[in-house]
């Protein structure tokens, strides 16, 4: 996109980068975002006239970095209670009621407002693929003539199974710090 | 909290337009959908509503995170890609409510503005 390469719109958007600065990551990225492919498409073949226009229709960075931050509010503690309840029962619900506990995650998660569609994917597959896939490596190593590799097996399995456990706390975590980000 | 002593209209126009404007936003989209562009300046054509084009993108992004609209990037007959809005049944509904409780209190407001 050459066309954000304009200096007065380089400049325009540093400074918003800079009156963002405060906002939390996720909001100001998105802000900057949006502002960018706005410039993109309406300083595309302008002139200089036309591109201070177009910086003036959008309003000073300090003005817009100021709506972005009304729009922030902090999360209320039932938004967080419902976030926090949601990801534990999805991980944990599952060995007190089996099955449906961890049903019963998968509804809350994907009525969770906070959760972007591939966070719900994420978050809903996590379980499933941490059983079958070392369910299927187990079943896989009956299959392998014990005889041909007895001793790579037993390490293999072990690393595979930490593999899954990290790869499920980190989605535990991902999903908390993604519900708690504020976004607008 | 803010003072309302020092300077109330503003103050108080403010308020209002953070509760409005999102409707405004809605009820254009529920006639059809539109790309950012062209939402933001038929937006802010209207000064009471807006400081400016830019002010009302983090509003957009409120009513996305709260699923009153839903966005999909289009090619653009011409240069970049466009983000379209529009509006989800949810928002819909939303705007309906709005739409009977703001008519009965712009009336009720108008009957003591009138001199």
């Amino acid at each position: 996109m050459t066309e954000t390469d304009h200096p007065l719109v380089q400049r325009y958007l540093r400074r918003l980068r800079r009156a963002a600065a405060d906002l939390p990551a996720g909001t100001r990225n998105e802000l900057l975002d949006n502002v960018q492919a706005h410039l993109a498409e309406t300083t595309a073949e302008a002139d200089e006239a036309g591109v201070r226009t177009a910086l003036d229709e959008l309003g000073t960075p300090e003005e817009v970095a100021a709506a972005a931050r009304a729009e922030t509010e902090p999360r209320s503690s039932g938004d967080r209670l419902y976030d926090i309840a949601t990801v534990f029962i999805l991980f944990a619900g599952g060995f007190a009621v089996p099955v449906l506990g961890w049903i019963a995650g998968v509804v809350m998660l994907w009525n969770g407002p906070r959760w972007t569609r591939g966070e719900k994917i994420l978050g809903t597959a996590a379980l499933p693929v941490a059983i079958i896939i070392p369910a299927a490596a187990f079943l896989s190593s009956l299959l392998v003539p014990s005889s041909s590799a007895p001793t790579v097996l037993g390490p293999v399995l072990l690393i595979g199974l930490a593999v899954v456990a990290i790869g499920l706390v980190a989605v535990f975590v991902h999903l908390l710090r993604a519900a708690a980000r504020v976004r607008t | 909290m803010f003072d309302m002593s020092t300077d109330p209209p503003r103050k108080t126009m403010s308020q209002l337009r953070r509760g409005t404007v999102g409707y405004c936003v809605m009820a254009l989209l529920g006639r059809r959908e539109r790309y950012a562009v062209e939402l933001v300046r038929e937006l802010a054509a209207h000064q009471a509503l807006a400081a400016g084009q830019g002010t009302i993108y983090p509003l957009l992004s409120r009513l996305r995170s709260d699923g009153m609209v839903a966005t999909e990037w289009k090619e653009s007959p011409s240069g970049p890609p466009r983000r379209y809005y529009s509006l989800t049944d949810k928002g819909r509904a939303s705007l309906e409510r709005f739409r009977g409780e703001w008519k009965q209190f712009s009336d009720a407001v108008d009957t003591f503005m009138e001199d």
